[in-house]
């Protein structure tokens, strides 16, 4: 360089440089509310199968004022419970954000830090009157020491175990030949170990690290079963019943934080059982057919689409002390 | 320390120093669903781009909901829809590491 300003660090990365920006710390979003949770079991299913239990989760939302998109970092509320960014959106300079959560417990609320860049004018108001100031060429902020310079002491690469269930046969099937009516859950839908870590450097203790990694991956499963039974009509003609029974459920992909380790893992964010059954006759008096149609005896959300795991490309995860800021 | 710098806030404590790491921002931008977009950028020699992508929706309940595809050369990326050719509008975050970092 021939003018300007650039600072590496101990191992000889950029650190401090007057072309690019330092992400700074514009503050903490606030706490909206969250939906009161959901996906402790099926929806529409009153049984009570022992596999009718589901890993549950809650949705928060958040937001703050920005000019700029921010880049979130998730300081979890419990870290025994996996977070993830499910969106940020925006009106105006508006900024909210709905962070999905493992399990039941509504008051595991996490914390939200916003970072931007130092030329993002809600920031100034944040900063002290003295400090270290860096400016480019066409006079932008690169860095400004009183806005709290993001410091990332590990990142890293997260990927996903493409089937999120726990049953040990893998994901459900589709089975035929059940008796008509059958419908009895028999597949374990919970997504507690269907896990995969990363390691992370720094030795910050897990209650006090924040990550950024948006919730990007997504599974749909669904269980079927089929069931028939043939009887006699009016006239003598056969009659065919149908019955299907089927259990779904949508993932979404969500993170925890452990000493030393970044994990991976899944967290149920929609789900419903449905059930319809049909009859048909055919060859009775005068040859004449008749089909009664779909008829729904329980009312069901309808499946998202075909089972199937997206978004699985591996996802670049960031760590920060949240004590910093 | 021996060497290197040290930045303190105003209440004393260490905001910032040369034992620390951190990514740079190049770009946040806005991306519009089943759209693709390709942008360069000046980076020196020992520069890594990463790029981090955002859903902006509601999670649909009807259909699949696409993460735009990232691909990174050098020092360009281009982010767009699948080869189904859906993407889902994204929050694209371009950062920047250079060095061993």
């Amino acid at each position: 360089m021939s003018f300007g300003l650039q600072v590496n660090n101990a191992s000889g990365s950029l650190l401090v440089s007057d072309v690019y920006e330092t992400l700074h710390f514009l503050g903490k979003a606030s706490y909206v509310s969250n939906d009161g949770g959901n996906c402790a079991r099926f929806y529409g299913y009153n049984n009570e199968d022992p596999q009718n239990v589901l890993s549950g989760r809650v949705v928060y939302s958040f937001t703050i004022q920005s000019g700029t998109p921010p880049v979130v970092f998730i300081k979890p509320g419990n870290v025994a419970y996996g977070y993830g960014l499910l969106r940020e959106y925006n009106s105006g300079s508006t900024w909210y954000f709905d962070v999905i959560q493992t399990g039941l417990v509504t008051t595991a609320i996490p914390s939200l830090y916003c970072f931007v860049n130092a030329n993002v004018a809600e920031l100034a108001s944040t900063g002290g009157s003295y400090g270290l100031q860096v400016r480019g060429p066409d006079s932008r902020i690169t860095f400004d020491s009183r806005f709290l310079p993001l410091a990332l002491p590990s990142t890293g690469t997260s990927t996903v175990i493409v089937c999120p269930v726990d049953d040990n046969r893998g994901c459900p099937s589709i089975t035929s030949g059940h008796s008509f009516r059958y419908s009895n859950l028999d597949w374990d839908f919970t997504s507690e170990n269907k896990i995969t870590t990363a390691p992370i450097a720094g030795g910050i203790a897990a209650s006090n690290m924040m990550f950024s990694c948006p919730s990007l991956g997504q599974s749909v499963q669904r269980r079927v079963q089929n069931g028939y039974k043939k009887s006699c009509g009016l006239l003598g003609s056969p009659q065919h019943h149908y019955s299907t029974a089927q259990w779904w459920v949508i993932y979404r992909n969500v993170f925890r934080l452990q000493a030393g380790t970044f994990v991976s893992g899944w967290a149920p964010y929609q789900q419903s059982y449905q059930y319809w059954e049909k009859i048909t006759e055919s060859g009775g008096f005068l040859g004449i057919s008749a089909d009664s149609g779909d008829s729904s005896y329980v009312t069901g959300n309808t499946l998202p689409y075909l089972p199937k795991t997206i978004n699985i490309d591996p996802n670049t995860f960031m760590i920060a002390d949240a004590l910093r800021y | 320390m021996s060497q290197g710098f040290n930045l303190f806030s105003q209440a004393g404590g260490l905001t910032y120093s040369t034992l620390d790491t951190t990514w740079f921002l190049l770009s946040t931008f806005l991306l519009a669903a089943n759209t693709s977009t390709t942008r360069s950028y000046a980076i020196p020699n020992s520069g890594l781009i990463r790029v981090q992508v955002q859903m902006i929706n509601t999670p649909p309940a009807s259909t699949e909901d696409y993460a735009p595809i990232v691909s990174i050369s050098g020092n360009s990326i281009t982010v767009g829809p699948n080869s189904t050719g859906t993407s889902s509008a994204s929050i694209i975050t371009v950062l920047l590491s250079v060095g061993a970092g």
